[in-house]
């Protein structure tokens, strides 16, 4: 027995029958890959299947999928925050950052915590920031492009007087940009390609660390942010970008190179500058807890989202006799 | 079952204080005090007979092993209005087990396809304390805090907010839905072990501990759907002898209150039950 669905985009029975089937067993599409042929004879014979009394959900706590996001996409218009910047820019900290804070009940302005369907990963990325006194917080592991930990797309429902948002943030690794910056129609760019097209709003990371005069490969460096702005710039549109300096605080970005990235800059529509320090450097560092925020809020209120407007319908005199019919 | 019976859903983890308090409940219950009468008696109500012999002995009632499946349904009266308490999992342990995998059999379904309040306890100081960047870091005194290695593997907030966004799930109630919800009623059981209890009302108590927590619930549950009381069915803790003795010569009927929504302090154990089918 094969224990899979033959539709290849239902994932039963770890979640439910994609097909709405309450037991899986009663799809057809589950059948289809559980019947057993008997070599001997002609008669297919069906594997005796005991009847399952248990439900999954929809979701399984982990990072969504493409196909997973149909959960959310059924009930609203997915708001998908992209997050772009190469390796080690501070992309994962930050979503480490944003998840402890709002488990630690510091909200984004006026928008409250709805659920999420993706609490494990969530609570997978925080973990690297919690501690117990005995051992030391460390920075979440390097994302990899292999399998491993899984990459996906983080889930957070957000409630704003009545109006509800389902938002998406990618947690993607900074080698899916470095290489679609080069080469947009490369396999591995795929990913990137995505996020790029989808995106409601971005925020890109430029890593401070890397830019300083001490460090030797700033030239580089410099060059791979300038070409990511340049790629992210192309079909934009309007969509606005969070542009992040990200470890500001503890490393001093080249003057000369601040100046080139800036120009780069000044090409999209629609950007903002933000410096944010990740991890706070004291205690109680509301500077630090404050600047994620204003990150977060932007991304929130100034991304293009679908708005609900009444339509207006005047009055209107006409004479046709068929259109004042109105029935017996 | 009668359509129109109220049916209240009781969730709790392992040690959670709702076996103590149905242990508390039914001794009252059995005794007829109070306005909450028994309309009739469940085939089997071994595990709740079990817990108020310890708790006659003044003794803490014993973990109920999780492979002794144990759904209870109490049926209840309280003026006119008939109402029934249903435990899908009297012990608690079964609550862990749904969460890691994911599924719901098929006595929870029905149980929550008939409810239409939720009951749900939480034990303060269960709850995992661990320090994160976010706060101001202090160092650890020895003996307060508990060690990494005893950390849950789910946080308790992410435990609860899935627990019910499951429930919610199969309840067929949406993220946008409109109409009511089964109204929710949170007890923080074990109040005489929160520190500085006297300072806060319950919903602060849960606002400080559980943050993430007490938005989700405002979020679904705002407008006054939700009410939180806080709960110590034994009124002391038993560890101590003194306390004991006290409860082998007075009986547990004589112990145990109740902190409703506004702070106030009530002895009567039951009322928890009639405030919530009142409102």
């Amino acid at each position: 027995m094969s224990n899979k669905c033959s539709n290849p985009n239902c994932h039963a029975p770890d979640v439910t029958c994609i097909e709405g089937h309450d037991d899986y067993h009663e799809c057809p599409n589950w059948s289809k890959t559980n019947i057993v042929e008997d070599e001997n004879t002609d008669v297919t014979i069906k594997e005796p299947v005991e009847p399952d009394a248990s439900r999954a959900v929809s979701w399984t706590g982990n990072s969504f999928g493409l196909e997973d996001l149909n959960i959310i996409a059924e009930r609203s218009n997915p708001y998908l925050i992209g997050i772009i910047g190469a390796s080690n820019a501070g992309k994962t900290s930050f979503l480490c950052m944003l998840y402890t804070l709002l488990y630690n009940g510091k909200n984004i302005e006026n928008y409250q915590f709805a659920g999420s369907y993706t609490l494990i990963s969530w609570e997978n990325i925080a973990n690297n920031f919690r501690f117990n006194g005995n051992s030391s917080p460390t920075f979440p592991p390097h994302t990899t492009s292999q399998a491993g930990r899984i990459n996906g797309l983080l889930h957070l429902s957000l409630k704003n007087n009545n109006d509800f948002k389902d938002v998406i943030f990618t947690d993607a690794p900074g080698e899916w940009f470095s290489k679609w910056a080069e080469d947009v129609d490369n396999s591995s760019s795929m990913g990137a390609r995505w996020i790029h097209q989808y995106a409601n709003v971005f925020l890109l990371f430029i890593d401070c660390q890397k830019l300083t005069i001490e460090s030797k490969n700033r030239g580089k460096e410099r060059a791979e942010v300038i070409r990511i702005i340049k790629r992210l710039n192309q079909n934009l549109g309007n969509r606005p970008v969070a542009v992040i300096w990200s470890k500001y605080e503890d490393y001093e970005v080249s003057d000369q190179i601040e100046k080139k990235i800036k120009r780069a800059l000044k090409d999209i529509p629609n950007y903002k500058e933000f410096e944010v320090n990740n991890i706070p450097n004291a205690n109680d560092d509301t500077y630090c807890i404050d600047n994620i925020r204003e990150v977060i809020k932007w991304a929130l209120n100034h991304g293009n989202s679908f708005e609900y407007t009444t339509i207006d319908i005047s009055a209107q005199n006409v004479n046709s006799f068929l259109l004042k019919y109105r029935g017996l | 079952m009668i359509v129109n019976d109220k049916s209240i859903l009781v969730l709790g983890r392992p040690n959670s204080g709702k076996t103590v308090f149905s242990g508390q409940l039914y001794g009252r219950l059995q005794n007829e005090e109070g306005k909450i009468k028994l309309l009739s008696i469940p085939r089997n109500i071994t595990p709740i007979v079990e817990t108020l012999n310890r708790l006659e002995n003044g003794d803490l009632p014993s973990h109920t092993p999780s492979d002794k499946k144990h759904d209870i349904s109490l049926s209840l009266k309280y003026d006119n209005i008939n109402f029934n308490l249903l435990y899908p999992d009297y012990g608690g342990e079964q609550i862990n087990d749904i969460i890691h995998k994911r599924r719901l059999n098929s006595n929870w379904l029905q149980m929550i396809e008939d409810s239409e309040l939720w009951l749900l306890f939480i034990r303060i100081q269960d709850i995992d304390f661990f320090f994160d960047l976010s706060k101001k870091i202090k160092t650890v005194e020895k003996g307060n805090k508990k060690d990494n290695s005893t950390l849950k593997s789910l946080s308790d907030q992410v435990f609860f907010i899935e627990l019910l966004q499951m429930l919610l799930f199969h309840k067929g109630i949406g993220l946008k839905h409109k109409t009511p919800l089964p109204k929710l009623c949170i007890v923080l059981s074990c109040w005489d072990e929160i520190k500085n209890r006297s300072k806060y009302k319950p919903f602060e108590i849960l606002q400080l501990n559980l943050p993430l927590l007490y938005e989700f619930i405002n979020s679904k549950w705002g407008n006054g759907l939700c009410n939180i009381y806080g709960l110590s069915s034994l009124g002391f803790s038993l560890e101590k002898k003194d306390n004991q003795e006290k409860y082998r010569d007075d009986g547990p009927e004589d112990y145990g209150y109740i902190i409703m929504d506004d702070g106030k302090k009530i002895n009567d154990l039951t009322l928890l039950l009639t405030h919530i089918v009142d409102s």
